[in-house]
């Protein structure tokens, strides 16, 4: 029976070493839990779990956005982007959000992510507003996602500065 | 005798034993339960969603000092900028509201900032009583004026030569509206009025300011941000407090000649808060203050989401050290039981003996263990607000920020049940020794 007790003690204590030595790894970052917390095609609107694929979308791209050059007062919205008004779009790209850190309400969706600091920062007509719908918040994250939604364009007014020109009302968004 | 019975005399017949794994596994609750607490309330004061603008700028440096400072009332300013560069922000189409902020004195910890009385109505904070005081530009300019008469005062007596006779100046009672929370924790009321101390944070030999008490006019309503934390005083009376001077020597050695009325930079400020059109706007002109010499731009929204990844993985290791300690816990329950069975052989043949089936054996001696993790689940619980209670004081002290110690979370009720589990686990062991001990053989007296 001695031996049994010791044979016990002895793996209990090797089965916590082993959970020492992999809980330390990962907390280490070693070997991270799974690569991305959020896998590809995962929600991220807060409190559902649908993904894509259940409104039929148009695609819109920042290259089709970046086609002309804006100056404010002056320039008229395209023809060709108009025809996405009020249509659901999808679209690809970073988000940046500035004004909550969690259950993000609202943000812009960039072509890429913004760094310090060379080149130019993207101008008010090649980025777009992304807006969640009533009672709807977002998680981060910090790769490309896609956002679908209704597209709005034209100049949005704040004491007569302009302040966006495209408008996405978000239904869905996923990680790409 | 039933089975409860049982179980509570071989727990009572071996009290060391039982007690120190009870012990073992309380402290183990306890620090899980206590990190988890405090990891929360972290989350909770940096994660606060409602942060009232887009941008702060300050002197060159940190961004995330920038942001501790600005925001969140906490580590140093990382320097000063221009007055200039404050109204040049004003006047910028991007910009719905820029308010300047000065720091670098304190009220029993709770940080003294000047500012303007647009902070109110800019960033969306609510006055609970009172009002806000009466900021004005002229009074503003004014006491950067005589600040800087105070700095050349001082070069003169430095350098041996008498003082020109500074200019009488008449102040305005200096007003201030003070936090939630500082009003609940130093019973300022309004009407009353407080000194300030220097520095950011208490020190029993700093200096006080006596000759300037400012008279509270209103008390915030609790916002739970970091605004609940400081007292806000009018921006112009923040540089009639001693040694509030111009800190560049050699601009108020230049600026001797009279100083003009319409000077671009008269004085200087610690950072500014800036809420946008449009965060769509912010690119262009994060990029364009950060691009200049004099000043640095930077979203607090991206700056905590950084501390968070870095500051994230520690509470992991302390977690996974906690959780550690839970099965070592467990370890030494399952250790102390089977090193129990050689007394209890034959209290087991009696039980059998008597009609107790082997299951029931086994039952008890796993039960035995779940106690013991129960009692001292429950028990780590309680311990661990009481470490919550007691770390309170530390943890305002070192980041300004404390944890309701009479909260309880849901994810205590998992912690619990994991130790129930562990219990049963750990009794699994002996609970099969005792299983299988033959009656025959342990029924005679052993020794």
């Amino acid at each position: 029976m001695k031996i049994v007790k010791r044979v016990l003690i002895v793996i209990a204590l090797l089965g916590v070493a082993v959970a020492a030595g992999s809980l330390g790894d990962w907390a280490m970052g070693r070997k991270p839990p799974p690569p991305r917390a959020i896998p590809a095609g995962a929600a991220l609107v807060e409190g559902t779990d649908s993904s894509l694929g259940k409104i039929k979308t148009l695609d819109l791209s920042f290259d089709l956005l970046k086609k002309w050059t804006y100056i404010e007062g002056k320039s008229q919205i395209p023809p060709f982007i108009r025809a996405f008004d009020g249509q659901n779009v999808q679209m690809a790209g970073y988000m940046m959000p500035l004004q909550d850190v969690k259950s993000i309400k609202s943000f812009v969706l960039v072509p890429s992510l913004f760094g310090c600091c060379y080149g130019q920062p993207p101008a008010v007509n090649h980025v777009i507003l992304v807006k969640m719908g009533e009672g709807k918040t977002a998680k981060y994250f910090g790769d490309t996602i896609l956002v679908r939604g209704r597209f709005h364009s034209g100049e949005e007014k704040d004491d007569g500065y302009v302040v966006s020109l495209y408008r996405i009302d978000a239904e869905e968004i996923v990680a790409q | 005798m039933n089975l409860l019975k049982i179980i509570l005399k071989n727990m009572r017949q071996r009290a060391l034993a039982t007690t120190l794994t009870t012990i073992s596994v309380a402290l183990a609750v306890a620090l899980t339960v206590a990190i988890l607490h405090i990891k929360h309330g972290m989350e909770n004061r940096f994660e606060q969603s409602a942060i009232g603008y887009e941008m702060v700028v300050g002197a060159k440096g940190s961004p995330l000092q920038l942001v501790l400072n600005t925001v969140f009332n906490l580590d140093i300013s990382p320097g000063n900028i221009p007055w200039s560069l404050v109204e040049k922000l004003r006047e910028d189409r991007r910009v719905k509201a820029a308010v300047p902020f000065s720091v670098g004195d304190n009220y029993h910890g709770f940080r003294i900032i000047g500012t303007t009385d647009q902070f109110g109505e800019a960033f969306g904070y609510k006055l609970a009583e009172g009002r806000w005081f009466n900021f004005s530009e002229a009074a503003l300019r004014d006491a950067f004026i005589e600040a800087n008469e105070h700095a050349h005062e001082r070069i003169a007596e430095e350098r041996g030569e008498t003082p020109p006779k500074p200019a009488e100046h008449h102040h305005e009672a200096s007003e201030a509206v003070i936090g939630a929370t500082v009003a609940e924790q130093t019973g300022l009321r309004v009407g009353q009025t407080f000194i300030a101390a220097h520095g950011l944070e208490p020190s029993p030999n700093a200096e006080q300011h006596t000759d300037n008490p400012w008279t509270i006019v209103g008390i915030l309503a609790p916002t739970h941000t970091a605004v609940d934390r400081g007292l806000y005083i009018n921006l112009d009376s923040f540089y009639h407090i001693e040694g509030h001077e111009v800190r560049d020597k050699s601009k108020a050695e230049a600026k001797k000649e009279e100083p003009k009325d319409n000077d671009p930079d008269p004085g200087q400020v610690s950072s500014v808060a800036v809420k946008l059109r449009s965060p769509i706007l912010a690119l262009t002109l994060y990029r364009e203050i950060n691009d200049s010499d004099n000043a640095m731009a930077a979203f607090p929204a991206v700056e905590i989401r950084k501390l968070f990844s870095i500051v994230g993985n520690i509470d992991h290791i302390l977690l996974a050290q906690a959780i550690l300690i839970g099965i070592v816990a467990g370890v030494a329950i399952a250790v102390s039981i089977y090193n129990s069975m050689s007394e209890r052989r034959r209290e087991i043949a009696i039980l059998r003996a008597l009609g107790a089936r082997r299951g029931t054996i086994f039952a008890v001696v796993v039960l035995e263990a779940v106690s013991i993790c129960a009692i001292g689940a429950v028990a780590g619980v309680i311990g661990g607000h009481i470490i919550v209670f007691l770390a309170n004081a530390a943890l305002q002290r070192v980041s300004g920020f404390t944890v309701s110690a009479f909260e309880f979370q849901t994810v205590e009720l998992i912690v619990v049940a994991g130790c129930i589990i562990l219990g049963a686990l750990a009794g699994l062991g002996p609970a099969a020794r005792a299983y299988r001990t033959e009656v025959a053989k342990n029924l005679a007296p052993t020794s």
